[in-house]
């Protein structure tokens, strides 16, 4: 009996769903049956594959092993490890799932053993302190297991290049930047545990325009971190210094500064002071920004035998502000995970005495996620966002915006077969700043695995309600190869004012496309375009042709 | 962007033909059969599910097993940087409990429906995605970069851009006066909706028009103010039709004294503007 070919034509799965269950349960049938001469890749790295077969099943060392999907050979090893049941295999190309054909007779094939029988079970304490001390005094070194990786985060570096296009076909407007984003991670300095990390992003824009919102400035650089660390596993004392994506810290996500802590010996207890300046956040300038410091304390709870893992960060401090002067802030977060259940809530308060009468709460969420079973999860957030002690940072034209609103949604999705699941979605927003509601709810059908190894696709659809009423719909394929991947939606919608008063339909057609590939292990592209038309403009066939584009390709280099 | 294209074919030209190496981990990956059932005994039997004869290192370990497939950079750290105790210790399984948060917290916990695996960088919260905001984005909102509107690049919450169009576009409410016609003057509201599309500016539709001269529909409707008022600085919105500033002859060159042969029957004829378009509001001459 041989496996059912995973390539299916792309027609004959996407006529019906049914179809696609009907093979599925063929392939897990047939999958039962699979011949005793065949062999499955478990795990693959990107230099080796692992076996399901080994020694016992007629594997060598040195032999060739050819990987087949379906019917095509995709890769090929050679056994460099063995065991009984177990080899490991050098080679790339090959995905976990794969299979191969044994030999009919092994090379060095073992005579047939014998049916395995499980041991007899010990009848008395004796017996088991006799095995006991049987172990004990047998003449062998018995030997622990330590990871020669060790824990410490390696190091990474990331670079992408990105060129995006904002076009308008028919006008002469055109918005245009390039862009280098960096990261590089976890640096050693030294033989110590000092590591030095850092992100930024240069960014040149061209406009045929006025800008209408950003400065007006061609080149920016903005520099998203830069600092010295020390917080690996087993430093008791933990600092930071330089341009701060700050640990425990809940609210401060950017800091001029240090940080220094202390933790206990098992590390589930740190505490600290941090202190420093906050950059501009419009340009992440450290000059125009203001001074914040305070005490931070972060701890966490769990173990072998504990039922749930828990964490909570704490912070309070001070920080100094252009426009309400100091402002004393409190925020925390805590954390319970315990399949299956995710609990997570947080909160800010701040006390700004030039414009607070008291404590004010900025900031209250939470968050359940719920996962029943590994097919089903459900997840529900709810945010307050009060009124901010001051503005957001103006952009051009904009108006200042302090007050904040109500957030909640709710998603549900449950993979109900092995290649089709399905999704709800929804949620509301309450704007205190206009008073406007808005509210949206959707369902999303998905078989990802509905092409085999190929690829997928999904549909869905949602509406909208609220001072703008929405109604969309969309498709989408997701297509793979070991070197390949590519992702395309194509979808439509209406929407429609519905206040001040209820405007005609506008309605647009749009789509997206993605293709990423993988050039050397260290080095891919992707690139992506969208595009988007109205057919309908409030009601009539716009005269003109309009669509706008968004183009952009990411070379990234990961190293 | 001409090369822009060179680059994507030469590329997956390369891509195709070149010995690459694979994606780390597909989204999804058929799982591979059960382990049958080993007789040997069961401490030996979980050994044997992660380690070899040969060695302890390198081990294997199916992670999809737990919930937590390992996909693109969590498949590159050792183990001990997620499993701080040991393998039995219960820890997160959640995006906020091990990593910090950008978003100051306010964005919640999950991170994983907008981020993935691969980079932070890499955003998957997209003009779609943005309906389940309170600014469903339509128009050339769809289609321009997020700074645009959400401009604090310190801690990136997206929570404060303003929802109604005046938020942003105050600018453009006050440059009308020199791109078209002094809003304020004329009595329009802030709310620009009623008018404005989301796609551009011009032609706007003015539906409180059509009462005196329709333009919702017909060829007079992708006409801008300025091409039949030859001044709408004063003209408030009355509904009265009495502008006095409308000119027909701006865009119809009617010679008085042929327009006086052609309509020498008609009540009520005069050469005005005004005569023209109460009799011509829906089929123009």
């Amino acid at each position: 009996m041989t496996r059912p070919a995973r390539r299916f034509t792309v027609g004959a799965k996407a006529l019906a769903l049914a179809a696609a269950l009907f093979t599925s349960a063929g392939a897990a049938g047939a999958q039962k049956g699979a011949p005793e001469r065949t062999g499955w890749v478990r795990y693959v790295t990107q230099k080796r594959v692992y076996l399901d077969r080994g020694a016992a099943d007629g594997l060598a060392i040195q032999q060739t092993v050819s990987l087949l999907r379906g019917a095509a050979k995709v890769a090929s090893c050679q056994i460099e490890m063995l065991a009984a049941h177990a080899a490991v295999c050098r080679g790339s190309g090959a995905a976990i799932g794969d299979r191969f054909d044994l030999p009919a007779v092994g090379p060095r094939a073992p005579a047939p053993a014998p049916p395995a029988r499980p041991l007899a079970v010990p009848e008395d304490d004796e017996t088991l302190a006799r095995y006991e001390r049987a172990l004990a005094d047998a003449p062998h070194v018995k030997v622990d297991f330590v990871s020669k990786a060790g824990a410490d985060l390696p190091p990474r570096i990331w670079v992408g290049v990105d060129a995006s296009l904002y076009s308008e076909p028919g006008s002469p407007d055109r918005y245009a930047y390039e862009a280098i984003d960096a990261e590089i991670r976890n640096i050693p300095i030294g033989s110590g545990s000092l590591r030095f990390d850092t992100a930024f992003s240069a960014l040149r824009r061209q406009t045929t325009t006025d800008p209408r919102f950003r400065p007006s400035v061609e080149s920016m650089f903005y520099l998203w971190e830069a600092e010295i660390t020390r917080r690996q596993n087993d430093d008791r004392t933990v600092f930071a210094i330089g341009r701060l994506w700050p640990w425990h810290l809940p609210g401060l996500p950017m800091l001029d500064g240090a940080q220094l802590g202390r933790r206990n010996a098992s590390g589930t207890i740190e505490g600290g002071v941090y202190g420093g300046a906050i950059p501009s956040a419009l340009t992440l300038s450290p000059i125009e920004g203001s001074w914040a410091g305070g005490l931070y304390a972060a701890a966490t709870q769990g173990g072998r035998r504990a039922p749930m893992f828990a964490r909570q960060e704490v912070r309070v401090g001070v920080r100094d502000s252009a426009t309400v002067g100091v402002v004393r802030e409190a925020e925390a977060v805590a954390q319970v995970w315990s399949r299956p259940l995710a609990l997570g809530a947080g909160y800010r308060f701040r006390h700004a005495p030039l414009v607070d009468g008291g404590p004010v709460l900025e900031l209250a969420q939470g968050d359940v996620r719920f996962t029943p079973t590994s097919s089903v999860r459900a997840r529900a957030q709810l945010r307050y966002l009060g009124v901010a002690a001051e503005s957001q940072p103006l952009l051009r034209g904009e108006v200042q915006t302090m007050s904040g609103g109500t957030y909640g949604a709710f998603d549900l999705s449950w993979d109900a077969f092995q290649r089709f699941g399905i999704g709800l979605l929804a949620s509301g927003h309450h704007d205190a700043s206009s008073g406007r509601d808005q509210a949206d709810a959707g369902m999303e059908l998905r078989s990802p695995g509905l092409f085999g190894d190929v690829g997928g696709m999904a549909a869905g659809a949602s509406a909208g309600e609220g001072w703008m009423r929405t109604r969309t719909a969309f498709v989408q394929i997701m297509a793979r190869t070991s070197r390949l991947r590519i992702f395309g939606r194509v979808g439509g919608g209406t929407t429609q004012f519905a206040e001040p008063v209820l405007t005609p339909l506008t309605v647009e057609l749009g789509g997206n496309l993605q293709i990423e590939g993988v050039l050397t292990p260290w080095l891919r592209i992707v690139a992506r375009s969208l595009v988007r038309t109205p057919i309908v403009l409030q009601g009539v066939i716009p005269q003109d042709r309009l669509y706008g584009v968004v183009s952009r390709i990411d070379l990234v280099g990961t190293y | 962007m001409k090369w822009g294209g060179v680059v994507v074919a030469a590329a997956l030209l390369a891509v195709a033909v070149g010995p690459g190496g694979a994606l780390a981990a597909p989204p999804v990956v058929p799982r591979p059969p059960k382990q049958t059932t080993s007789a040997a005994p069961a401490a030996a039997a979980k050994c044997a599910s992660c380690h070899l004869e040969t060695g302890w290192s390198p081990a294997r370990f199916d992670h999809e097993q737990t919930g937590f497939p390992l996909r693109e950079l969590h498949a590159r750290l050792p183990c001990a940087s997620c499993h701080r105790q040991d393998f039995k210790a219960r820890i997160a399984d959640t995006c906020s409990g091990c990593h910090r948060d950008r978003h100051r917290g306010e964005l919640g916990l999950h991170c994983e429906g907008c981020h993935d695996e691969k980079s932070w960088k890499s955003s998957l919260f997209g003009p779609d995605t943005h309906r389940r905001t309170s600014f469903p984005l339509s128009g050339k909102h769809a289609v321009i970069p997020c700074r645009e509107c959400h401009g604090d690049l310190r801690d990136m919450t997206f929570s404060r851009a303003p929802v109604a169009c005046i938020g942003c576009h105050r600018g453009d409410y006050d440059a009308a006066t020199l791109r078209s016609i002094d809003h304020v003057a004329a009595g329009f509201d802030a709310n620009c909706q009623a008018c404005h599309n989301t796609w551009k500016f011009s032609p706007a539709r003015f539906e409180a028009h059509d009462v005196c001269f329709i333009l919702s529909s017909g060829p007079h409707r992708p006409i801008r103010c300025a091409q039949c008022h030859s001044s709408v600085v004063s003209v408030p919105v009355t509904g009265t039709c009495t502008s006095g500033t409308s000119r027909c002859i701006s865009c119809h060159a009617h010679e008085c004294a042929r327009s006086d042969q052609r309509h020498a029957n008609v009540m009520g004829y005069s050469c005005t503007d005004r005569k023209c378009f109460e009799c011509h509001q829906r089929t123009p001459p």
